[in-house]
């Protein structure tokens, strides 16, 4: 599980999350809502270990971030960016079996490019996708790296119907298998059914 | 994925070679005798020239292409700037202001290993200092790195312009050295401390060259996935000032080699650093032995600077591959 308690963030005086904690646990999916500029890709970065704390202290499986190494920290979450930059035109199957050398495993692997639909694009370069085809990219590198958390930002936000009802059945496999899954949303859906809890962030 | 054209690069570079060696300011009668026998004294005039001038001079120019060569792949890898080249990021400047410095010392002669010593902690700090003044919120920004990188630079080489100035020793090279670079100042001698830095430095790239292709997709990305991007970035830019020193300590500040080698390279065996940190070597000694022939025979007995020569030769080649392929490398 992960305990985030009484967070506080700033950017340089301004204030970004004040005195927040959440619980993260496995096996569920946690989506952090809320509208534009309230902090949530914030959190997600202070959760995934990116950024500073001014105060707080996050916990993963009783022990404190900042005693995760950068490599025990692969081993331990995956991230997906809101937006991943490729800026080298390496093809896609060259860019996963990167991720995949670094840490993950083979099956989760050939699992995330089945969910995601990324087998027409193998052999494409990652710079000449479309914005969507990028994010599925990275959405497949995080899945590969088979953690016990996944943390997700804006998953959907670049995504058709069709690729997002895919991506949110695999996630909800994902967390049947135990990996605890955090996304973060800015829209307020009609139907949030696809998670079991949400965490809301208000307007700062 | 155009694997035929490593032979082409080598062809051109042993062509090149044997270009480099049979032209000159003097006309060799028995160049194939003496280079094929290069103890015998049946030829003496010849056999001085040749081994004694030309051939450590080409020597000097294959070592030194290969260092630019490999070190723009650093600069650019470290930097994920397709820009970013030693003489932009202040690497340059900085080894030659460190090499300036250890002369006016008195505590190393030019060509030394203790100047190159002096030339990786100038580089070395220069291009640290360009990085950090560069470094904004989010990654490093493209443009806010190349414009500190020319203000970096530019301030140091007027530093090094100033203290060559107050160097009166007619071992300390010219200004113009220390701006342009040339061969022709060159020695056998210098061979055998140049080629252990540039194989030393060569290897620190060849050992580093896996990660930054995971640097490519950027500070956080990197991280998540497990790699270090500051200890990543440290160990490119130490190679690149190993290189770099080696090359500006013997031959000075060749500018655009640096700069176009890796996107040449690039073009034609793809991104991934390890392959490129040895193809982009390899035409960066060719390119470099090329403008050498040329900067010491076009206008003999006059030797023409080094620098203008690789810029007349390299940037063509650059603009043309580039425009043709121009999706290679998409800055944000």
């Amino acid at each position: 599980m992960i305990r985030a308690r009484n967070l506080s963030i700033l950017r340089g005086s301004e204030v970004i999350l004040h005195d927040f904690s959440v619980d993260i646990h496995p096996g569920q999916i946690t989506a952090i809502l809320g509208p534009n500029g309230c902090g949530k890709s914030t959190l997600l970065a202070s959760l995934s270990g990116d950024l500073l704390l001014a105060s707080g202290e996050v916990m993963i499986d009783d022990r404190p971030l900042s005693q995760y190494s950068i490599e025990h920290l692969a081993r331990t979450r995956a991230v997906s960016l809101q937006s991943q930059r490729f800026s080298l035109a390496f093809s896609v199957i060259e860019v996963l079996e990167m991720a995949l050398m670094c840490s993950g495993d083979v099956e989760s692997f050939s699992q995330a490019i089945a969910a995601l639909d990324i087998s027409p694009l193998l052999s494409r370069k990652v710079t000449s996708l479309s914005g969507g085809e990028q994010q599925r990219v990275a959405i497949a590198m995080a899945i590969a790296q088979a953690t016990p958390y996944l943390f997700l930002d804006e998953p959907f936000a670049a995504q058709d119907l069709e690729s997002t009802a895919r991506i949110k059945k695999h996630l909800r496999e994902l967390a049947d298998k135990g990996v605890g899954v955090v996304v973060v949303a800015h829209v307020e859906e009609e139907t949030l059914d696809w998670c079991d809890v949400k965490v809301r962030l208000s307007p700062r | 994925m155009k694997k035929w054209l490593i032979f082409i690069y080598i062809f051109v570079l042993l062509t090149a070679t044997a270009v480099a060696l049979s032209v000159g300011a003097s006309h060799l009668d028995h160049l194939w005798q003496v280079l094929l026998h290069p103890h015998s004294t049946t030829f003496p005039g010849d056999r001085n020239i040749l081994w004694q001038i030309r051939v450590p001079r080409i020597a000097t120019a294959l070592l030194v292409g290969a260092a630019l060569g490999g070190a723009g792949v650093m600069a650019q890898g470290a930097c994920n700037n397709p820009l970013a080249e030693p003489a932009i990021v202040g690497t340059s400047a900085g080894a030659a202001f460190g090499v300036v410095v250890g002369l006016l010392a008195n505590v190393v002669a030019i060509g030394s290993l203790g100047a190159i010593m002096c030339g990786i902690f100038g580089g070395l700090a220069a291009s640290m200092l360009t990085l950090h003044l560069a470094r904004t919120r989010e990654d490093q920004a493209s443009v806010v790195l190349i414009i500190v990188g020319i203000a970096t630079s530019a301030t140091i080489a007027a530093m090094v312009g100033i203290t060559t100035a107050m160097i009166s020793r007619a071992d300390a090279r010219s200004v113009s050295f220390w701006t342009w670079g040339s061969l022709a100042l060159t020695t056998g001698k210098d061979l055998w401390v140049l080629a252990p830095v540039v194989v030393l430095g060569i290897s620190g790239a060849w050992f580093i060259a896996p990660r930054l292709d995971l640097l490519s997709f950027g500070d956080s990305t990197a991280r998540h996935i497990g790699i270090d991007p500051v200890k990543t970035r440290r160990i490119a830019l130490i190679a690149l000032s190993i290189l770099v020193a080696g090359a500006v300590s013997t031959v000075g500040s060749i500018a655009f080699l640096g700069l176009a080698a890796p996107h040449i390279a690039r073009l034609g065996f793809g991104p991934r650093h390890r392959p490129l940190v040895l193809h982009s070597a390899v035409v960066g000694a060719a390119i470099l032995l090329i403008a050498d022939t040329a900067a010491r025979t076009v206008a003999a007995p006059r030797e023409l600077p080094i620098g203008l020569i690789t810029a007349l030769i390299g940037a063509p080649i650059l603009i043309t591959l580039v425009r043709r392929n121009i999706d290679v490398w998409r800055v944000q």
